[in-house]
């Protein structure tokens, strides 16, 4: 502002303190070897199921931050699959912020793993601009939701490093298009991994479990 | 409605750049792909701004298109993601911009441009 107070010009870039924390986190996370992936989807699109079935495969190698407005019912459920997992109540908050990822990974000894998954709150909006400090965001949504989430929640999809569809079990129950939902995300992102899976059946698991793995090993790999 | 803490963000800026002053307006650009309701956001702001210590300022919050690149060489401004390249009707495109909100103008003098 000029000393005269005449009008002038300001081009102001609103970097809000949560980008300074999650640039924080992603620095640490990175030091750690550490894979992070925060998982964004509806509410009910099996983010949780999906931990729960990963946790099968990848045991202790894994962890996970829980975010939800209310209880711990869904850390509770990780934790019995037999991973360490910590719950972030968000309190009526849409999504989790930087700092709370920050204080929840404090708690967590994360020397052995290899994954840490960040349950984000079940919204495809809110948590999709708020940077956590993550290595990737992945999207992910269901059968039942129907076809044209992709295309609808853009801000989202841009972001997302890969996409799970689940419940592809009951593919034979709906008109859901598995090309739709890929295509609109591929046209978002050409980058982006596609998977489409079922919790409840097991198929399509392995090659989430492959995309995990790729991802692991190139965050163990020292940044050069 | 994550755009309360967006808009208090904005005003916490806008009072560092100011130096604290009153200010008479502002105008906001928010990104196509920030993932923000634009009329959350301009009531928020005005809720905010005196708070913030900032007057009662005319605010006007804008969505600006995304501006992509596309592998064609073709660089062009769009809301419509799902539409491909108007030069080769591709997706292979890399995004400039359209995440971002920013404060383009602020204003305290008396005579505004």
């Amino acid at each position: 502002m000029t000393a005269d107070g005449k009008s002038q010009d300001a081009v102001l870039k609103v970097a809000d303190k949560n980008a300074s924390i999650a640039e924080k986190n992603r620095r640490t996370f990175a030091g750690q070897g550490l894979f992070v992936a925060n998982l964004i989807g509806s509410p009910g699109c099996g983010k949780t199921s999906l931990l729960e079935q990963t946790a099968k495969h990848f045991g202790r190698r894994m962890a996970v931050i829980e975010g939800d407005v209310k209880t711990a019912f869904d850390s509770a459920r990780i934790a019995a699959a037999g991973v360490d997992a910590v719950q972030i109540e968000t309190g009526g908050a849409c999504h989790l912020n930087a700092a709370q990822v920050a204080e929840a990974a404090a708690k967590m000894n994360l020397s052995k793993v290899d994954i840490l998954f960040i349950e984000n709150v079940g919204n495809l909006v809110c948590p999709s601009s708020v940077d956590l400090g993550e290595t990737v965001k992945v999207a992910m949504v269901s059968v039942p939701e129907g076809d044209e989430k992709p295309a609808k929640y853009p801000a989202l999809f841009v972001r997302a490093a890969a996409v799970v569809i689940n419940k592809i079990d009951l593919l034979p129950y709906t008109e859901y298009s598995v090309n739709r939902a890929a295509g609109d995300s591929r046209k978002l992102n050409g980058a982006v991994e596609v998977i489409a899976l079922s919790c409840t059946t097991g198929k399509g698991l392995e090659a989430w479990f492959e995309y995990l793995e790729k991802q692991t090993a190139s965050a163990k790999r020292p940044a050069t | 409605m994550h755009e309360f803490t967006i808009a208090r963000s904005i005003c916490r800026a806008a009072a560092e750049h100011t130096g604290d002053a009153k200010i008479d307006f502002m105008r906001v650009e928010v990104g196509a792909l920030a993932g923000v309701s634009v009329d959350a956001l301009d009531f928020c702001l005005g809720e905010m701004a005196g708070e913030a210590g900032l007057g009662k300022p005319e605010i006007v919050v804008e969505e600006v298109p995304a501006v992509l690149k596309c592998s064609c060489g073709k660089e062009y401004q769009t809301f419509e993601l799902l539409e491909g390249c108007p030069s080769c009707g591709g997706f292979d495109r890399e995004i400039i911009s359209g995440m971002d909100i920013t404060i383009k103008q602020i204003e305290n003098g008396k005579e505004r441009k």
